[in-house]
């Protein structure tokens, strides 16, 4: 091996399967499944809306760590000369990423009751539809050209050829 | 006859950018004049390449043009006129995310993830030959319109992994080393799934290491899937057994090579994943998920695991981790498998598709 790796491995350890490991892999299997990548249909509000409450917190914990020491240590200063800075924008943007989940949710809302009423809507054209349609050959049955030409010809007949 | 190479992002410590650089060789110690133009030039590579908007073909010259293909650049657009007004193109496609792992976490990203392959889509009836790293990348090619595609592994110079690592680093990590060392080198993106890897880290010291630690080398593409990992591992109480460091030069690079026991990736899309090519080169073992075109790099080289569960990965990265003649195999195999990339190996492969497309 080209690594020095087999120094630290340890062959003879013995697995821990006791009932807090077993608790602790649970909590592991479902704060990894929170972070996996899903689809949304594009045209699904909801799905975008929590996409944008997802991206709506501002984290001013910045990420100090770096392989080098100094650079972490110039890191963690910066963070520190900076944070009240950093914390009163955040707030700010924390309140406006709240306002506009909370005006997404609003419209969400909006869009759903207008779908609805929109589906009762086209239920009931839909009935009126077919109800004239059903209505449409019994109204023809008494306007058609046949039945307008034979009353006209009952009318005729009583009253005599035209001259 | 000239053969320039386009790529949108020209940078260190980029493999398509080193693709890039290796292909030129290729080409100009085969005759041929050879260019980089590029849309983005970063670091000190300014002496390498130059500002594609100021390519111009030289009157009644014959030249190819080929282009990188990897993400969104108005770049395409260009090359596309150049296509019909004459010129030969030719295409290397590297992959492209799917923009669905970027929608949840970094929307911008995901839109120009969708815009670039509708730019794949775009270029497909004006790219006479194009070259595929895997033949994962290759059967995208074709889905996406492709009419003539040719498989040719990236340009990977191997031999570079064997030169000193930076010794500070190196002594670092063995003052700090006691458990087992996982490492994962990829950019901190939501595809290569660090989250995963995180989670089975966790399993793998509750159960079978509590010594153990894991390193993610790589800089970051997203803030917000960052930061996620981040809470992930304050939430699993995992202090600083893991470290994420971000990108770091070659030689410190090699010194977390150099200690690694095992590499784990848990990557769900990948076009050929480079750093699995680096973990064979370097004897040590692979364990990952075998998705997308990792277990065609693999090749039978690795553990290639079907399913992600934390403890399942946990259990694979244990039996690789413990001496004896499956870990012998692992890495002999790593090595023989790298050895198909060699530089000499894909370099004549890429100047034979070259070749073979100006032969007819």
């Amino acid at each position: 091996m080209s690594n020095d790796s087999t120094t630290a491995l340890r062959a003879s350890r013995r697995p821990d399967f006791g009932a807090d490991a077993l608790v602790y892999i649970e909590k592991v299997r479902k704060a990894t499944k929170r972070l996996r990548a899903y689809e949304t249909n594009p045209e699904d509000v909801r799905g975008a809306l929590q996409r944008v409450r997802e991206v709506s917190g501002f984290n001013v914990e910045v990420p100090v760590l770096s392989a080098r020491r100094e650079v972490q240590f110039v890191k963690t200063g910066v963070k520190r000369l900076s944070g009240w800075y950093m914390a009163y924008l955040a707030a700010q943007l924390n309140a406006f990423g709240a306002t506009i989940v909370r005006l997404g949710e609003t419209m969400a809302s909006r869009v759903e009751d207008l779908e609805r009423n929109g589906d009762e809507l086209t239920a009931r054209v839909g009935a009126v539809e077919a109800r004239l349609s059903r209505l449409e050959p019994k109204t023809a049955a008494t306007t058609s050209p046949s039945t307008v030409a034979s009353t006209s010809a009952k009318r005729s007949n009583k009253e005599g050829p035209i001259r | 006859m000239r053969v320039d190479l386009y790529l949108p992002g020209f940078a260190p410590h980029d493999a398509i950018s080193n693709h890039t650089l290796q292909v030129r060789r290729v080409l100009r110690e085969a005759g041929y004049g050879s260019h980089i133009w590029a849309e983005h030039i970063l670091g000190n590579l300014g002496r390498e390449a130059r500002p594609y908007q100021e390519d111009s073909p030289l009157p009644g010259e014959h030249r190819l043009l080929i282009y990188q293909m990897s993400t969104g650049s108005a770049m395409a657009g260009w090359l596309r006129s150049r296509a019909r007004a004459g010129e030969e193109l030719l295409g290397h496609y590297h992959n492209i995310t799917p923009a669905s792992y970027f929608a949840r976490w970094e929307p911008h990203i995901a839109l120009a993830m969708d815009n670039a392959r509708q730019e794949l889509y775009m270029l497909a009836p004006h790219t006479a030959l194009s070259f595929a790293d895997s033949a994962y990348n290759e059967e995208e090619l074709v889905d996406c319109g492709y009419e003539r595609t040719l498989e040719c592994p990236i340009l990977v110079d191997l031999e570079e992994y064997h030169r000193p690592p930076d010794r500070a680093t190196l002594d670092r990590l063995r003052r700090r080393r006691e458990g087992t060392q996982w490492l994962f080198v990829g950019r901190v993106a939501p595809n290569k799934c660090q989250h995963d890897i995180v989670g089975a880290f966790a399993v793998y010291r509750r159960v079978f290491d509590p010594n153990a630690h894991l390193t993610l080398v790589g800089g970051g593409t997203s803030p917000n899937y960052l930061a996620a990992v981040q809470r992930l591992i304050g939430e699993l109480d995992l202090g600083d057994s893991v470290e994420i460091l971000g990108g770091v030069g070659d030689a410190e690079l090699l010194a977390h090579w150099a200690v690694a026991d095992v590499f784990v990736c848990l990557s769900e899309h990948e076009g050929f994943c480079v750093p699995v090519l680096e973990a064979m080169e370097l004897g040590v073992p692979v364990v990952a998920y075998g998705a997308a075109a990792v277990p065609e790099t693999l090749g039978g080289a690795g553990v290639v695991l079907d399913d992600k569960d934390p403890l399942e990965v946990a259990k694979a990265v244990d039996r690789a981790c413990r001496p004896g003649p499956a870990r012998d195999h692992l890495i002999r195999a790593g090595r023989e498998r790298a050895a198909i990339f060699s530089l000499a190996n894909t370099s004549k492969a890429l100047l034979a598709g070259i070749e073979g497309y100006l032969a007819g």
